[in-house]
C-alpha cells in the first residue's frame, strides 16, 4: 500500500503546491510512524437489492435516497462493506493532539489516505475475483454521501453487525466510532460504465476547498 | 441440586451451552431484530432452546440476556428488568424440569464503545452492567457470565458490577482474533492480568474463532493464568452463505477439536455461533469422561494497560518518575492551571524514552485532586500504551483512579503504618491492584535492614489475610541519600536481598534519592542502581530521560543474561553515535517562528530576553513573525501544517517570556477569555483544537471544554466565567441542529457573540442559525476575535 503524498497535501490545503522542506519532514515522520503502529481491517458482505426510484431494498431494510439508487441502478447484488483504522489510529491522533496540533492535522490528513488506499486495494482485489463472474464493482458510496442521512448508519449496522465483527460502533449521534471508519455501498452489475466518474469528480461541490482537480 | 459451583470450577470439567442466536435464527429470528425480545414474545421457543442443551448433558446454561442492557432496549417498549428477569426466569424453569443445571445470567457487550475511543462513559456502561445484574440476581440467577467482549475496559466495567451487586461466580470470556488479540489491541496477557486481578472464577475466550484457532491461543493463556479457563468456539470460521455469515464446522469435528481445547487445558467449554444442540450434544458425549488438566500457580507479578502486560523479576522494569509536581515548577503550574497537555508531553516523551511503567501523581495543596487524577489516569490512558503506576496519598482520589483505569493497577503505596494498611489494601484487594509496600511505619524508617524487612513481612502478611496475594505486593525498602548516612546505600540494598530471599516478593526503589544533596549525581545514581539490581531490585522508579540510567538498566540485562544475544542493547545503542544531534546553526526568533522551529524559537527567545523586555520580545518580535505567517495563510502561500508549526514555535517562546515574567514577578496579561467546544452529538475536535491553539497564541485565555458538549454546559461556561466569545464547531449536518440549539440557548441567556467553524458549513448555512460570525479557516477566528475582544495587550 502506497501512501499517495499528494493526496495527504491535498487534504491538509496544499491546493497544488508542494510542502516546504520542514513541513515534508514531519509530514513523513508522521506516514511512517502510522504505518508501523496501524493495521486496517474490513468486513464485507455481499447481499442481493433491490434498486428502485427514489431508494434500494436490502432484506427487507429500504435505504432511501435517489442518488444511491442511481448509483446502485441495474445492480441485482450490492456488497455492504466497513473498514477501519481501529482504535490505535484515535490514540495515535489523540497523542499528536497532546503533543503538537501540526503533527495532529497530518495525522488526520494520513489517516484519510490511508483508509481510502487500503479500501482500493480491496475493492481491487475483489474487483478481479468478480470480474470472474463478469460483475463490476460500482464506486463506492457512504451513508452520509448526498442525499443519504447518515441516519441509515443505524440500518447498515444491523446488517453488516460491524461492532462484533470489526470494533467499529455507533454513537447517539450516528457516528462512527473509532472515527477513523468508513462504510459504503458497493454495487455489483454485468455492466461496465467506462469512464465513469468517481469520488471528487462525481461531487457537484465545486467549490471545495478539497476538491481534486487532477483524476 | 448441587451449589457449590465454585467448588467444581476447574476440578471438574464443565459444560457451558451451545449459540442462542443460531437455535433463535433456526426458528426465525429476523436480522436486526432483538433476539432478547423472544423472552416475552416466544418463552416456549427459549425454553425449548434451553431443555434441549440440558438434555445434551450441558451442565449452565445462559439465559437469554446477553443484549438486554438499556441501550439495546431503548426503543423497545420492554424495560432492561422485565426482559432479563423474565430471560433468568425461562431459564430456570427450564433446570427445574430437567432436575439439573445451573442458570447464568448472560452479559454481553453493550454495543457501544467507551471513552475515549466511543462516547460511552466508564460510569455509564457500569451502570447499565448493575441493572441488568440487579434484575438477575432478582430472578435467581446462580452465576454470572460475561462474555464476547472486545474492550478491557467495558469487560471492567462489566465484572465491576457483577462484582458489586452479586456474590455471584463469574465466568469471563473476550473475543480474540488469530493472533491472540483483542478489536481493541489487548493481547492476552493483558487479559488474564486484568481479570484475575478482578477476582474472576474464570477467564477465557468466546466467539470469533473456532476450536482449531483457539487451542493454538490456548498454551499462551495457560502459561500466564493460575485460575480455570473457559472456552466457547464458533463452528469454525464463518463463511458467508447468501450474504450471511454462516458456520460451517460439522458436529463430529466441533467435538473432536473441542476435546482437544480440554486435553490442552481449558476446564470449562460450550459454544458459540454455529455450535447448537446437535455440537453439544457430541461435544458432551466426546468429552464428558475427561477430567481437567490441574491448574499451576504462576506466581507471576504483573500489572497491565488495555494493551499488554508488564511483569516483574525478569529484565529491569523502567518506571518513569517524571509526573509528579514535586520539584518541578512548570509541571505545577501546569497542573493549576488545568494544562493537561503538559502532562500528556511529559508521559509522551518518558514512554520514547524507554519507560514501562509511568508513575502518576498529581498531588498539590489546595487542589482537587479525585478530579485532577481522574483527568490524569483518563488522558494518559487515552494517548499511552504503557501501564500507569497510580501514586497518591489521597484515598478518594486512589479509589476514583483504581476505579477508572484499564488495566490492572499499579499502585505506589501502602506503609506498615496501621491507618494506611487499613485503608490502601482493602482498594488493593477491591480492585485487583499490585501494590507497592513501603518500609516505614508510625516509627518512621528504620536504620537496620532488620526492621525495614519486619515492616515488609507484617505489610506481606496482612495483606495475605485479606486475600491478596504475596506477588501481589512489590516491596519499596527505600533509598535514603549518602550525604547523611554512610550505612544508608548498605541497609537499602541488604534489604533488597532479605526480601527478595526470605519473603520471595518483587521490588521496587526511588533509585535518585540515594544521590540527594551530593553534586554530579548521575554517577552515584547509576553506581547504585547497577548495585541494586544485583541485590534483587526488580524495578527502578527513575527518570527514563537520564540516559545513562537507562544504559544501567540495558547493560544491566545484558551482562546478566536476561537480554539475550545482547540483542536490545544492540537496537537501543548501535547507532548511538550516529543519532547524537548536530547543534543547529544559530536562528533568529524571528526566523525560528517563520519556520516552524520550536527548540530553536525558545533558544532564540531566551537569548532575546536578555537584552529586551518581555512585553517588547512579544510585540515586537513574536506577533509580527506570527502575523507576517497569518498573512501568508490568508494569501495561499503558506498552508496548515506551517501555520501550526510557526504557532507551536511561537507557543515554545512564549513560555521562556511567561517564566521571565514569573521570575519577574510581573502578571502575565491576557486579552480576554474565549469559550471553544465541539458541540453535543459530535465527537469530531480537531478543528477547534487548531483554533485553540492560534487563539492561545494571541494572548487569548481559552477555556476548552472539549467535545460533545451540551448546549446548557456552554451557557453555564459562558455565565460563570463571565466571557463575551463562544466559539463552536460542528462536522456533520446531523450536529449543526445541536450548534443551533447552542446559539439559541446562548442568545437567550447571555450577550454572547458567537463564532461557528466546521466542515459542512458555509456563511448561509451559518447566517441561517443564527451565528455572529462564520469562520471559513482557522485564522478567521483569531480576526473574529481581534475584532470582538480587542487586539492590543
Amino acid at each position: 500500500m502506497e501512501i499517495r503524498r499528494r493526496e495527504v497535501w491535498r487534504y491538509l490545503g496544499y491546493g497544488g503546491n508542494a510542502p516546504q522542506p520542514e513541513e515534508q519532514q514531519k509530514i513523513e515522520a508522521v506516514i511512517a510512524q502510522l504505518e508501523r503502529t496501524v493495521t486496517p481491517r474490513h468486513i464485507y458482505l455481499e447481499k442481493p437489492c433491490c434498486v428502485e426510484k427514489g431508494g434500494v431494498e436490502i432484506e427487507g431494510i429500504r435505504f432511501s435516497s435517489a442518488l444511491l439508487a442511481r448509483n446502485l441502478a441495474g445492480c441485482q447484488g450490492v456488497i455492504l462493506m466497513a473498514a477501519t483504522l481501529g482504535a490505535e489510529a484515535d490514540l495515535q491522533v489523540r497523542r499528536y493532539q497532546a503533543r503538537s496540533m501540526a503533527e495532529a492535522a497530518i495525522a488526520q490528513a494520513v489517516c484519510a489516505e490511508l483508509l481510502e488506499c487500503y479500501l482500493d486495494g480491496v475493492c481491487q482485489e475483489i474487483a478481479g475475483e468478480k470480474e470472474k463472474d463478469g460483475l463490476f464493482l460500482r464506486p463506492r458510496y457512504s451513508p452520509g454521501y448526498g442525499d443519504l442521512a447518515l441516519e441509515a448508519q443505524r440500518d447498515f449496522f444491523a446488517l453488516l453487525d460491524c461492532r462484533r465483527r470489526l470494533g467499529v460502533s455507533l454513537t447517539d449521534g450516528n457516528m462512527m466510532t473509532p472515527t477513523k471508519s468508513v462504510t459504503a455501498f458497493i454495487g455489483l452489475s454485468h455492466t461496465c460504465r467506462r469512464g465513469e466518474k468517481s469520488g471528487c469528480q462525481a461531487c457537484g461541490k465545486q467549490d471545495c476547498a478539497f476538491r481534486n482537480w487532477e483524476s | 441440586m448441587e451449589r457449590n459451583l465454585r467448588e467444581k470450577l476447574g476440578k471438574e470439567l464443565l459444560f457451558l451451552d451451545g449459540a442462542m442466536g443460531t437455535e433463535l435464527q433456526n426458528r426465525g429470528l429476523l436480522a436486526g431484530e432483538l433476539p432478547e425480545l423472544w423472552n416475552c414474545s416466544h418463552e416456549q421457543e427459549i425454553l425449548k432452546i434451553h431443555a434441549g442443551y440440558l438434555a445434551c448433558g450441558c451442565d449452565i446454561i445462559l439465559a437469554n440476556t446477553f443484549g438486554a442492557n438499556r441501550f439495546k432496549l431503548r426503543e423497545s417498549g420492554y424495560s432492561v428488568d422485565e426482559i432479563v428477569q423474565k430471560g433468568v426466569e425461562i431459564a430456570r424453569k427450564a433446570a427445574a424440569r430437567a432436575g439439573r443445571g445451573y442458570v447464568a445470567l448472560d452479559l454481553g457487550p453493550t454495543g457501544k464503545l467507551l471513552r475515549p475511543m466511543g462516547d460511552l462513559g466508564f460510569d455509564e456502561a457500569y451502570a447499565a452492567f448493575a441493572e441488568m445484574v440487579q434484575a438477575g440476581v432478582k430472578a435467581g440467577a446462580e452465576l454470572i457470565v460475561i462474555e464476547t467482549m472486545s474492550d478491557t475496559y467495558e469487560m471492567k466495567a462489566a465484572v465491576l458490577a457483577a462484582k458489586e451487586q452479586s456474590g455471584l461466580p463469574i465466568i469471563a470470556t473476550m473475543t480474540f482474533d488469530e493472533q491472540g488479540k483483542l478489536l481493541t489491541g489487548g493481547n492476552i496477557e493483558a487479559v488474564v492480568c486484568l481479570l484475575e486481578g478482578l477476582g474472576v472464577d474464570a477467564l477465557g475466550m468466546n466467539c470469533g474463532l473456532g476450536p482449531e484457532q483457539m487451542l493454538a491461543l490456548l498454551p499462551r493463556m495457560r502459561a500466564c493464568t493460575s485460575i480455570p479457563i473457559a472456552v466457547k468456539p464458533n463452528a469454525g470460521l464463518p463463511v458467508v452463505v447468501n450474504g450471511r455469515p454462516s458456520y460451517a464446522l460439522g458436529s463430529e469435528e466441533f467435538a473432536r477439536q473441542g476435546e482437544a481445547l480440554v486435553r490442552a487445558g481449558a476446564s470449562v467449554i460450550g459454544g458459540c455461533c454455529g455450535a447448537g444442540r446437535e455440537h453439544m450434544h457430541k461435544l458432551v458425549e466426546r468429552c464428558k469422561a475427561l477430567r481437567p488438566l490441574p491448574i499451576q500457580q504462576k506466581n507471576i507479578t504483573a500489572v497491565s494497560s488495555y494493551s499488554h502486560a508488564v511483569s516483574f523479576g525478569g529484565k529491569p522494569v523502567i518506571i518513569g518518575e517524571r509526573l509528579n509536581p514535586t520539584g518541578k515548577s512548570k509541571l505545577k503550574q501546569a497542573l493549576r492551571d488545568g494544562d493537561m497537555n503538559y502532562l500528556y508531553q511529559e508521559g509522551i516523551a518518558q514512554a520514547e524514552h524507554g519507560a514501562d511503567i509511568l508513575d502518576v501523581n498529581v498531588g498539590l495543596p489546595g487542589i482537587d485532586e479525585p478530579r485532577l487524577m481522574e483527568q490524569a489516569i483518563c488522558g494518559l490512558q487515552g494517548i499511552l500504551d504503557l501501564p500507569l503506576q497510580i501514586d497518591t496519598a489521597d484515598i478518594a482520589a486512589m479509589e476514583r483512579a483504581l476505579r477508572l483505569y484499564n488495566g490492572k493497577p499499579l499502585l505506589n503505596s501502602v506503609s506498615g503504618k496501621e491507618e494506611s494498611l487499613s485503608q490502601v489494601l482493602p482498594l488493593v484487594k477491591k480492585y485487583g491492584a499490585a501494590v507497592i509496600a513501603l518500609t516505614l511505619d508510625e516509627a518512621g524508617i528504620p536504620q537496620t535492614a532488620e526492621g525495614r524487612f519486619a515492616i515488609a513481612e507484617k505489610i506481606v502478611l496482612r495483606a495475605e489475610e485479606m486475600g491478596i496475594a504475596r506477588k501481589d505486593i512489590i516491596v519499596d525498602p527505600l533509598a535514603m541519600t549518602i550525604s547523611t548516612g554512610a550505612e544508608n546505600a548498605k541497609v537499602t540494598l541488604e534489604t533488597l536481598s532479605m526480601v527478595r530471599e526470605r519473603l520471595g516478593v518483587q521490588t521496587s526503589l526511588g533509585v535518585s534519592n540515594i544521590s540527594f544533596g551530593l553534586p554530579e549525581r548521575e554517577g552515584i545514581n547509576t553506581a547504585f542502581f547497577t548495585m541494586a539490581l544485583q541485590s534483587g531490585l526488580s524495578a527502578g522508579i527513575i527518570n527514563p530521560g537520564s540516559e545513562a540510567m537507562m544504559r544501567a538498566a540495558y547493560a544491566y540485562s545484558a551482562l546478566t543474561g536476561l537480554d539475550e544475544g545482547c540483542a536490545e542493547y544492540i537496537q537501543r545503542y548501535a547507532n548511538a553515535q550516529a543519532k547524537e544531534k548536530t547543534p543547529e546553526a544559530q536562528m533568529s526568533l524571528h526566523g525560528a517562528v517563520l519556520r516552524g522551529l520550536a527548540e530553536q524559537a525558545e533558544a532564540a527567545a531566551k537569548e532575546e530576553l536578555e537584552r529586551r523586555a518581555p512585553l517588547e520580545v512579544i510585540n515586537e518580535i513574536l506577533v509580527p513573525a506570527l502575523d507576517e505567517v497569518g498573512k501568508g495563510f490568508a494569501e495561499k502561500r503558506v498552508f496548515l501544517p506551517q501555520l501550526l508549526m510557526s504557532a507551536e514555535a511561537a507557543k515554545a517562546a512564549f513560555g521562556a517570556v511567561r517564566e521571565k515574567l514569573r521570575k519577574e514577578g510581573a502578571a502575565e496579561q491576557k486579552k480576554g477569555k474565549i469559550i471553544l467546544a465541539t458541540v453535543k452529538g459530535d465527537i469530531h475536535d480537531i478543528g477547534k483544537n487548531i483554533v485553540k491553539v492560534l487563539l492561545e497564541n494571541y494572548g487569548y485565555d481559552v477555556i476548552d471544554l472539549g467535545k460533545d458538549v451540551d448546549p446548557q454546559a456552554v451557557v453555564q461556561a459562558a455565565k460563570e466565567q463571565k466571557v463575551r466569545l463562544v466559539g463552536l464547531s460542528a462536522l456533520m449536518t446531523t450536529t449543526v441542529v445541536n450548534m443551533q440549539a447552542t446559539i439559541e440557548l446562548l442568545k437567550k441567556e447571555t450577550d454572547c457573540k458567537v463564532m461557528v467553524g466546521g466542515a459542512v458549513l458555509t456563511q448561509d448555512y451559518a447566517d441561517e442559525i443564527g451565528a455572529d460570525f462564520y469562520s471559513p479557516d482557522a485564522m478567521g477566528s483569531v480576526s473574529y476575535a481581534e475584532r470582538v475582544l480587542g487586539g492590543a495587550v
